[in-house]
């Protein structure tokens, strides 16, 4: 009784060791010190939950019972990791490129999100796993059992408790560790971190029975060798489709088991890591394997027939008297079976809590507004609940399979279940082409193969398939018996349901995939996944689809409280232009909302729950072409900036020159006003100081005094003259003036204008009058004074000797023009430009005007819808009028 | 341009040991090591498929010998392999999958 209580009270501190490592890894992981915890060491460790109970115990009966055999459950894997370049370093990218949380989100998103493929999945990994749990319980149970017996010489009275135990510390230790936190990728430190430390243990308790078998029992390598040849499993017995067949479902069982989807990609945090675990992982597993044989030949020699092999790596050393050695092989044991259910019960949990739980909750509950933080706990609750019902599965398939014979098979019965995820899975990874009715239809089809030809079959004869079943068929049809279909008989049972599962499985894949036409998500998704790759290299973010506003609102409500959730909902409607509360999914909005749910129930949860709804979708096609709008808009954005920025250029120029022409023109006003103060002046000063002589001086002849008045007077007459001028022009450039539209004779108006300067004689005219023959429609009065002007100019100006001034008429076809040219000596030409500026003179010594005149001039032509203009190289002053052809364009 | 591509091409022709002659040569090696990769799982599965020949005379521990010996060397190319090749920078399947035309729709 005392190596008992001993053996119960290692068991327990190991126990209590786990919960420690796990409880610091932990604490670590949350104060960010983990990175050693990430090693690829750890992650290598971790991978030998392939390792069970199964194999730990179950190799060396399988070796005892069938030689070399066992060795494929270790070969199948060592190629896979071997050839990591191939798929799993695909499977890795994907599931960290997709946030990947379980083998069934992996099939279910790369077919689209499909949620009935993930709830397939994850029945069929339940179904599958279930079986294997129950082994791991029977193994500790007959282990502890084994332990006792041997010691104290009486069973324990109820081995089924110890089972119960086991199960119940198994779960609380998942629930506690598993479902600690909900991270985005599913990662749980303490738990790598236990099953890092129970491989070391697993291993070195192997190895230590093996050495102290080879070395303490047989007396070295040669002699163990020589044993072995002469043992009954001496020689080699495997026939060659067992030994194929066997090495490919343990590669297939290696990618598809949940539980190793698990440590493999989802607990990845870094693709180098698959570089240590490529060489090291397949070293482990050698060790692992490298004394099962000479374990299971001293087993067969020493020990009684009737001795169970399953136990010999326990009931040999425990034979030997070595109770310290047993019980570190049993605890190697524990190590195995327990680190696999903790894993596998995490994995299912996940799954059935993803792609079961909570989609029948949303769908359930709908009714009624939660308080926050009401999702978490249900996603937590979910979780526990799954590890509860899974280990408590595993449980009830033990007891009431009665554990036995019947149990030990199932270890392959299960790797040939979850191997029928091998097609949908590395198909999706590497076919483009592969559709969401392929993978359901091959799915659907590989299971039902392998319920029919294997699960129910391992149940033995009369279990559940009568002996004439099996023999004959269902109601006597030759061609569906169970291990014989499509009445091909002699093939080895296990063989020949792995040949028809998992080739009819990959037949219906690819036959149903090239019929099918997949929907627009499915073929985005394929493209990701195949061409991963060439595409992510970072966890993606929302990119919604398939999300309905309302769910979403519903769902934003549960979480946030209505008020919230609706004022959230109805600003990012607004900000897309919408009106109410629905806006679109769009990918920003979604990941605004996952964070906005995340402040109240945690970012895994908020991006679960925002999954759930949008289905996880990823792409849509609308999304792309959102995209491709945003980046059209931005394009059109960029461009408008760079017309308003041109346009801001131009206006910052009009603004220049139009300062430019006010500082001219405020210059221009200076000039203007000293000018005229200084023609106002002259004309005042003659008139005042003559004015003073004639009030100051007595005495004055009247000739004088008429001579000074009429000083006076012509002063006065130029002074109102040059006023008149002034306020002309003013009227004219202000534009108040109206023009008295008249019909006339151009003739009639030259003769006018004429007639108004004849006062001298001085200068003489020649004018083509058949040519001025012109009927206009203008301000006649107007064009006179302007007519007039030109020629008091010539007669002021012309300093020929015989003054001459030429009016040449010339009718244009669209305007006419009236020329004066005089015979002078022109202006020169540099004053050319500035004659028609007010007070511009081209010379002082005839100041017999303002240098109004000509200003005033263009202003008439110009309200006339004509022009006035020097043209130069006539031989004289020239000045050319110009009229408009219709001449009533007056403005 | 073009002129000077040809200058170029010419001149790592002659002199090996040049920069860039070097850089290719890596990138060679580095797809040569992959094929490496790509190759052994089949290596692998080949040896390993030779027992399925053997009669059932042949012993239990010559077995185990070549078996592991396999398993030993596999393990050990491997991990050479593994030293030497970058997964990250490695951006792969360059011949495979070159088909975009299936993503537009």
């Amino acid at each position: 009784m005392a190596t008992l209580n001993i053996l119960i009270a290692v068991s327990l501190s190991y126990v209590a060791l786990l919960f420690l490592v796990a409880f610091i890894a932990e604490r670590l992981a949350v104060r960010g010190q983990a990175r050693w915890l990430r090693s690829p060491l750890v992650y290598t460790l971790s991978l030998s939950i392939y390792c069970t109970a199964w194999t730990f115990y179950g190799a060396v009966g399988y070796a005892a019972r069938s030689g070399l055999e066992y060795l494929t459950i270790y070969i199948g894997p060592t190629l896979v990791m071997v050839g990591w370049w191939w798929a799993l370093r695909k499977m890795v990218r994907v599931g960290r490129a997709q946030r990947v949380t379980s083998i069934a989100d992996l099939i279910s998103s790369r077919y689209g999100k499909s949620t009935i493929l993930a709830v397939l999945v994850t029945l069929m990994a339940v179904v599958g796993t279930t079986p294997y749990i129950a082994l791991q319980l029977q193994s500790v149970t007959l282990s502890f059992a084994a332990f006792a017996g041997s010691t104290e010489g009486t069973p324990l009275s109820d081995s089924r408790s110890t089972a119960l135990w086991v199960a119940v510390g198994l779960a609380l230790f998942t629930v506690l560790f598993g479902t600690r936190n909900l991270d985005a990728n599913e990662r749980h430190h303490g738990v790598v971190m236990a099953i890092a430390l129970e491989a070391v243990v697993k291993l070195f308790a192997l190895l230590a029975v093996g050495v102290f078998v080879v070395w303490g029992l047989s007396g070295g390598i040669g002699p163990m060798l020589e044993q072995i040849d002469a043992s009954e499993i001496g020689t080699w017995q495997i026939e060659g489709g067992r030994w194929a067949g066997l090495i490919f479902l343990s590669a297939a069982a290696f990618l598809s088991l949940p539980r190793m989807f698990q440590v493999l990609v989802v607990e990845n945090d870094n693709e180098d890591h698959l570089k240590l675990a490529s060489w090291a992982f397949p070293t482990y597993l050698m060790l692992m394997s490298l004394f099962v044989v000479p374990i299971a030949v001293v087993g067969l020699n020493r020990l009684p027939p009737e001795a169970n092999p399953d136990l010999f790596v326990l009931t040999v050393p425990l034979s030997e008297g070595q109770t310290g050695l047993a019980m570190l092989s049993f605890l190697g044991g524990f190590s195995s079976a327990t680190s696999m259910v903790i894993v596998a019960a995490i994995a299912l949990s996940t799954m059935v809590s993803n792609h079961i739980v909570m989609p029948i909750w949303l769908r359930v509950a709908h009714g009624g507004a939660m308080v926050s933080g009401d999702v978490r706990n249900l996603v937590l609750l979910s979780r526990r609940l799954s590890i509860a019902a899974v280990l408590l599965l595993g449980y009830l398939y033990y007891r009431f399979s009665g554990g036995g014979a019947a149990l030990a098979a199932i270890g392959l019965v299960s790797f040939a279940g979850v191997a029928q995820f091998l097609p949908a899975m590395l198909g999706g990874l590497f076919w483009r082409g592969a559709t969401r009715l392929g993978a359901l239809a091959g799915l659907m089809v590989g299971f039902a193969v392998w319920t029919w030809s294997m699960l129910l079959p391992s149940f033995g004869p009369g279990a559940i398939l009568s002996e004439a079943v099996l023999a004959q068929g269902p109601a006597g049809i030759a061609w569906l018996r169970p291990q014989a279909l499509f009445g091909i008989a002699g093939l080895d049972p296990l063989v020949h349901a792995i040949l028809w599962s998992i080739s009819l499985n990959t037949l219906a894949f690819v036959i149903l995939s090239l019929l099918s036409f997949p929907s627009p998500l499915e073929r985005l998704q394929g493209a990701q996944f195949v061409n991963v790759f060439q595409h992510s290299a970072s966890p993606q973010s929302w990119a919604g689809g398939g999300a309905q506003s309302e769910d979403l609102l519903i769902m934003a409500q549960r979480i946030l409280g209505p008020r919230e959730a609706q004022a959230l909902f109805q600003a990012e409607a607004r900000r897309q232009g919408l009106a109410g509360y629905l806006p679109e999914p769009s990918p920003d909005f979604l990941n605004a909302l996952e964070r906005e749910l995340s402040g109240s129930v945690g970012a895994a949860t908020a991006h679960a729950m925002v999954g759930q709804i949008v289905g996880g979708a990823s792409v849509s096609v609308e999304d792309l072409m959102a995209v491709a709008d945003e980046t059209a808009q931005m394009m059109e954005y960029s461009s408008q900036l760079e017309a308003k920025s041109a346009e801001l250029t131009r206006t910052a120029r009009q603004l220049r020159e139009a300062n430019e022409k006010l500082t001219a023109l405020s210059v221009q006003k200076d000039a203007f006003l000293s000018q005229i103060s200084h023609e106002l002046r002259t004309p005042m000063t003659s008139i005042r100081s003559f004015s003073e002589i004639l009030r100051d001086t007595e005495g004055l002849s009247q000739q004088d005094k008429g001579k000074y008045s009429s000083i006076i007077h012509d002063e006065a007459v130029r002074l109102t003259r040059l006023l008149d001028d002034l306020l002309d022009l003013s009227v004219l450039e202000n534009g108040q003036v109206s023009m008295n539209i008249e019909r006339g004779m151009l003739l009639g108006v030259l003769d006018h204008a004429v007639a108004a300067t004849s006062g001298t004689e001085r200068l003489t005219i020649t004018r083509e009058t058949e040519g001025e023959r012109i009927a206009l429609r203008t301000d006649l009065d107007r064009l006179a004074q302007v007519f007039i002007n030109l020629i008091a100019n010539a007669q002021k100006y012309c300093d020929a000797e015989a003054p001459e001034l030429r009016i040449a008429v010339r009718d244009g076809a669209r305007e006419i023009a009236v020329d004066f040219i005089d015979n002078g000596s022109g202006i020169p030409r540099d004053k050319q430009d500035v004659v028609f500026e007010k007070f511009a003179r081209v010379s002082d010594q005839k100041a017999g005007g303002a240098g109004l005149g000509l200003a005033i001039c263009r202003e008439i032509m110009l309200r006339l819808g004509g022009n006035v203009a020097y043209l130069p190289g006539q031989g004289g002053a020239a000045f050319r009028v110009t009229l408009p052809k219709s001449a009533g364009s007056v403005m | 341009m073009s002129d000077l591509d040809g200058k170029a091409g010419s001149k790592s022709e002659r002199t090996p040991g040049r920069a860039p002659v070097f850089l290719e040569r890596s990138t060679y090696r580095r797809r040569r090591l992959i094929d490496g990769l790509r190759m052994l799982p089949v290596v692998g599965a080949l040896l390993w498929a030779v027992p399925m020949l053997w009669s059932e005379t042949a012993a239990t521990s010559t077995a185990i010998l070549y078996i592991f010996g396999i398993w030993a060397g596999l393990a050990l190319i491997a991990a050479v392999m593994a030293r030497h090749v970058d997964v990250q920078a490695y951006d792969p399947d360059q011949n495979s999958n070159r088909d975009v035309s299936e993503t537009d729709m």
